[in-house]
């Protein structure tokens, strides 16, 4: 089995790379995969927490490992309570950080499953046509407080992702993303259903770029823009 | 459509407090009227407590992000002025990071918390301070409300497209100088592009009437005081009206942003800066 996964991403606009709190495996820009079993996952880490980004990076790594929650956790708080921190951030990490988890498994026998937790999306693309999108379907299903994985305890309810599995053939894509980008997908797509047309372009570091900049300068009727200011992370996978 | 703009380092908003000094202040607060606790030391501790809220809420791993700018005016005997003491101290408005690293002190208070396995156990926690109580003299609540339009004049030239301010006037409504309705309506239509300015009253009083949240009438508010305080504060905006309503409290479109004998952090949540899971409490 042969693929070529495409990482792209970049922060909220008015914020450094460094701020930047999604997290994508495999990073690398571009990369050929030759395996039996691919692995791949995004992640979002919530903006009103903090070490948000620390906990976005271990769900994805974690989620190719054996995705082991109680060790993710665990590793969270003892890279975060190591630290000395003023009044505030003590109190921010008492609260845990939470995110988004959308992971991705593909199998040389021609299946695959994917686990998700959130807003971030796996879309199914074939002979061009999208297939599905998951968790999330509908576009105003998105809102600014959806139910994420935390580093704190089950306390709040099981956290148990929602699981989804099918089947790939050659020539088939993948794409995980980010709310942002997942919401701009969905509403593109039951608006105007070209969605595809325009992601498919986004190749590349700059035509990303370009893309972003322009949809988030592009208001909707209320005034808002269509792609919402906020991180964002594709991961396409194409199945050669 | 108003109250849409981003709350950005680049495009900050404003919080503005408004806290009565006056000699009523000293009368025993709600509840506890048979404990020594004045609605002063329950005005100290609302306002401290917001702006403890409202400094976590910016907080990042890095540092606190400079979303608002806040100013505290206290308006009482000894006049109408900024009330940060310390390093802050003659300031209108700062930063919120400047507020997040100048408390005046930081108490150990004890809190009442679940111990996950269905009991309750004391846990001790920083409480940051910037107010002490204070009460002496009038309620000078109209000049107060024209100093905060004067700051928010300002503020709103300098930031015309901002998420328009919000003032929380915290008081036990017995206005000393005169009616309070005029100036309270200037400063409600002081607008940015995305909205009005919004004003919103906590009254703290000596009743032992039960707490009332976000009410849409006056009809079953406690006192004069209360009504008067509930009419001038601003019905909420829809998006705020819905997190209210999501919170289990009856809203209608005439929802004012008015608590009486309780606190007003639930607006705090209610501020959008990014995601906020369902599931963080």
């Amino acid at each position: 089995m042969r693929v070529h996964s495409t990482a792209l991403w970049l922060p909220k606009d008015g914020n450094t790379a460094d701020e930047y709190e999604d997290a994508v495996y495999p990073d690398r820009a571009a990369a050929n995969t030759d395996a039996t079993e691919f692995k791949c996952a995004v992640a979002d880490g919530a903006t009103e927490t903090s070490f948000a980004n620390l906990w976005a990076k271990l769900l994805v790594c974690g989620y190719a490992e054996d995705f082991d929650l109680e060790r993710m956790r665990q590793e969270w708080n003892d890279q975060v309570h190591g630290k000395e921190l003023p009044w505030y951030a003590e109190q921010k990490v008492v609260s845990g950080a939470f995110a988004a988890l959308v992971g991705l498994t593909i199998s040389d026998d021609g299946r695959w499953q994917s686990q998700a937790i959130g807003d971030s999306c796996l879309l199914q693309v074939r002979d061009r046509n999208i297939l599905f999108s998951f968790p999330m379907i509908l576009a105003e299903s998105f809102n600014n407080s959806p139910y994420l994985l935390s580093t704190a305890d089950t306390k709040f309810g099981d956290e148990l992702p929602e699981k989804k599995d099918g089947e790939w053939k050659k020539g088939d894509i993948f794409l995980l993303m980010t709310d942002a980008i997942s919401h701009w997908t969905i509403k593109r797509q039951e608006d105007h259903h070209d969605a595809w047309q325009w992601i498919e372009r986004l190749t590349d570091q700059e035509a990303f770029l370009a893309f972003v900049e322009l949809e988030r300068r592009t208001l909707d009727p209320e005034g808002r823009p269509i792609l919402r200011n906020d991180d964002v992370t594709l991961l396409r996978v194409d199945m050669l | 459509m108003p109250y849409v703009a981003e709350i950005s380092r680049s495009n900050p908003s404003c919080f503005l407090f408004l806290i009565d000094q006056s000699g009523s202040m000293q009368d025993p607060f709600g509840a506890s009227a048979r404990s020594s606790k004045t609605k002063a030391s329950g005005l100290a501790d609302s306002v401290n407590r917001l702006l403890q809220n409202l400094v976590i809420k910016c907080a990042k791993s890095e540092g606190i992000r400079d979303y608002y700018y806040v100013g505290v005016i206290g308006y009482g005997g000894k006049g109408i002025a900024p009330a940060f003491g310390g390093p802050l101290s003659g300031k209108e408005l700062v930063p919120i990071s400047e507020i997040g690293n100048n408390p005046a002190r930081v108490e150990q208070r004890s809190k009442k918390v679940d111990d996950g396995i269905g009991g309750i156990v004391d846990q001790t926690v920083k409480f940051p301070v910037w107010f002490d109580p204070i009460a002496e003299g009038g309620t000078p609540l109209c000049g107060a409300l024209n100093k905060a339009q004067q700051i928010l004049l300002k503020w709103l030239t300098a930031h015309p497209h901002c998420f328009p301010p919000i003032v929380i006037n915290v008081s036990d409504g017995e206005p000393t100088d005169g009616d309070p309705y005029q100036p309270a309506n200037d400063l409600m239509t002081l607008t940015s592009t995305d909205g009005e300015v919004l004003l919103f009253n906590v009254h703290i009083s000596s009743s032992n009437h039960l707490p009332i949240e976000f009410p849409d009438t006056a009809d079953n508010l406690p006192d004069d005081h209360s009504q008067m305080l509930f009419g001038i504060s601003s019905h909420l905006p829809d998006y705020m009206r819905k997190w209210v309503g999501q919170e289990g409290i009856d809203v209608s479109y005439n929802t004012r942003g008015f608590v009486f004998n309780a606190d007003l952090v639930s607006v705090i949540r209610f501020l959008d800066i990014g995601t906020r899971p369902s599931n963080l409490r």
